[in-house]
């Protein structure tokens, strides 16, 4: 069942044209991953699902619920939730606590049994539990963007929006954040969609790519089908694709 | 079951208590302080002589404790100015946590949105420019029309604010841009004021330096009415937002991805502390620091969750401020020194030694 659909989006900074036409489908429990270089249009693409910018034309539906456009702020924050790439642990907060924040669209003035329910929930599920009373300035790298993840799915929503959720962690944490991105997308049936720059890890863990340069979709489809010549049309460098054992492609870039 | 958290509903309830404890105890220090204060002066009154008097005066059951004579001293004298010291206070704590989370800098304090320059540049408007008339009375100077300065610091510095809040509310303007257009408004109120103390004869620039000094002696009943009902207000506007102000704690996109209409709450919240400041500040003169390390300690004491944030700080700028003001009255007695002169005095070594403390982290 498709959960986000943008279809049409095209987006303006002044004259500089960063979206044109992008259209795209998110279903239920799916991980799609939007590859592409720098300034390719990657985080416009999901601030603009965000409502934080508005489209120039086109439009961003959440099945069954609407244009996100015309939704109030909590209602659409029921729905969408978001982890930027790159977030500072932002004042005395337990993780418990941080965590909670996620609740803001559901709270009144004080949290219910319920929003501690979820919150603890999903610190179990993320394996925080035992982080619970710590500081979040005294995370590591890895629990602090496990605390983002779990912030955003406290918000209960239907699309999940990462920019970036490896960034900044080592080859272990790289793995267990995006193993649990997938774990959690398909039992929550989350429609995840997030910005990568890590090709391979992109291909290993998404059920479908995107590749988006200046703006615009080049590449939609399978991760196994990702050729050499996307790689050199979409970054500039010549690559090799091998495949693992399993079949999945494995890009080896060479020198220009 | 392990790594020292409890059980996992324990773990909210046990931060929960941790914070209320924070507050009674917060509470319990600042009655206690409040009596010693009402029992130090010329006219002597016990401790309990005091701590009589207050409960006679909020529960008036009985004959007075003390004589007549002393209690008229107590009552209109040192009573207002007690009091005043604690709204004031409480003022400063509640305006310097609101601003430092509005703009999410652990370095904003109440007078970053220029509160006090302006405030100065209406007060040297009246005394100076004849608003209001000086005169010489004993060893201090009194205004024949003193409500003209006040009313004249008040609009100033509520205009200034309004102008920075009102940035706020542009598109691509950061916190830190608003933080730097304060400083800019403080640059500019103070060259004005300057200006005016150059055409200043020298008794109305002394009226206007002992004015910016900032002492609670100069307040009477009707300005501590006036701040309490302005602390009460925004106070119980602030405790209705606390749960908007944590989500503004994290990044603006973040918070707006949590449903917060991030520009207006950061604007309402820059205009209400603004006038929290300024209320004060118009009848006692500017009084630094408490409002920059009120919050500090109360983050300290609570941690982030502004719905203990707020009144911690509250509590806490109280309690700084009528501490600071009972030893200004006190060490060099009979000789009364300005109060602002004491804040930082004790302020900055309790500020340093947190900051140390805390490490490179200043949340």
């Amino acid at each position: 069942m498709v959960i986000l659909r943008v279809r049409g989006v095209t987006f303006r900074y002044g004259s500089v044209e960063a979206l044109r036409d992008v259209t795209l489908e998110v279903r239920e429990g799916e991980v799609v991953s939007i590859i592409g270089p720098n300034g390719a249009g990657k985080t416009t693409l999901l601030k603009c699902i965000l409502n934080l910018l508005k489209p120039a034309g086109g439009v961003i539906l959440i099945e069954p619920h609407g244009n996100v456009a015309k939704m109030w702020g909590v209602e659409r924050a029921k729905l969408i939730a978001y982890t930027p790439q790159v977030e500072a642990p932002a004042a005395p907060f337990t993780v418990l606590e941080f965590v909670l924040l996620g609740r803001k669209p559901y709270v009144g003035r004080t949290y219910s049994r319920e929003d501690l329910r979820v919150a603890e929930e999903i610190l179990e599920e993320l394996g925080l539990r035992d982080l619970a009373l710590r500081r979040v300035s005294e995370l590591s790298g890895g629990e602090w963007r496990k605390a983002l993840i779990a912030r955003a799915l406290t918000q209960k929503p239907k699309v999940l929006l990462l920019d970036e959720p490896t960034n900044h962690l080592d080859l272990k944490h790289q793995v267990s954040v995006l193993e649990l991105i997938k774990k959690l997308s398909r039992t929550k049936k989350v429609a995840t969609l997030m910005a990568m720059h890590d090709v391979n890890l992109a291909i290993r863990y998404s059920d479908k790519i995107i590749a988006l340069k200046k703006g615009r979709i080049t590449y939609c489809g399978h991760p196994n089908n990702i050729t050499a010549n996307l790689i050199k049309e979409l970054y500039e460098v010549n690559a090799e694709v091998i495949k693992d054992s399993n079949g999945v492609p494995v890009i080896i870039p060479k020198t220009a | 079951m392990s790594g020292g958290c409890g059980r996992r509903e324990g773990a909210y309830a046990s931060l929960t208590k941790r914070r209320v404890a924070a507050l009674a105890g917060l509470a319990t220090l600042l009655t206690l302080l409040t009596i010693t204060s009402l029992s130090v002066g010329t006219a002597t009154l016990t401790f309990a002589g005091a701590a009589r008097l207050l409960a006679h005066l909020i529960l008036p059951v009985g004959a007075p404790p003390i004589p007549q004579d002393l209690m008229r001293i107590v009552v209109e004298l040192r009573l207002p100015r007690v009091l005043m010291g604690v709204v004031t206070g409480a003022c400063f704590g509640v305006a310097g946590t609101l601003l430092q989370s509005a703009l999410r800098n652990p370095l904003a304090s109440p007078y970053t949105v220029g509160v006090s320059a302006s405030a100065a540049f209406g007060a040297a408007l009246a005394i100076i420019l004849g608003a209001g008339v000086v005169g010489w009375f004993g060893e201090y100077f009194i205004y024949t029309n003193p409500y003209a300065v006040v009313a004249n610091a008040f609009v100033f510095s509520m205009l200034c604010a309004a102008m920075v809040s009102a940035l706020a509310l542009i598109k691509g303007v950061t916190p830190g841009v608003t933080i730097l257009a304060g400083i800019s408004m403080t640059y500019l109120f103070s060259a004005a004021t300057s200006l005016l103390q150059y055409f200043g004869t020298s008794q109305q620039i002394a009226a206007l330096v002992f004015w910016m000094f900032g002492d609670l002696g100069k307040a009477g009943w009707l300005d501590v009415e006036v701040t309490a009902a302005v602390l009460v207000t925004c106070f119980t506007v602030a405790m209705l937002m606390s749960m908007d102000y944590n989500a503004l704690m994290l990044e603006d996109d973040v918070a707006h991805s949590l449903g917060v209409n991030v520009k207006r709450v950061r604007a309402a919240t820059l205009a209400m502390a603004s006038l929290l400041t300024a209320t004060p500040v118009a009848f006692v003169g500017v009084i630094g620091f408490v409002g920059l390390l009120a919050p500090h300690i109360a983050r300290f004491l609570v941690g982030a969750d502004h719905r203990y944030l707020i009144p911690t700080s509250a509590l806490t700028g109280a309690t700084l401020l009528l501490g600071a003001d009972t030893l200004a009255r006190t060490i060099l007695s009979p000789l009364i020194l300005p109060v602002g002169v004491l804040t930082a005095f004790m302020g900055v070594p309790l500020f340093l030694h947190l900051l140390l403390k805390r490490g490179a982290k200043f949340w």
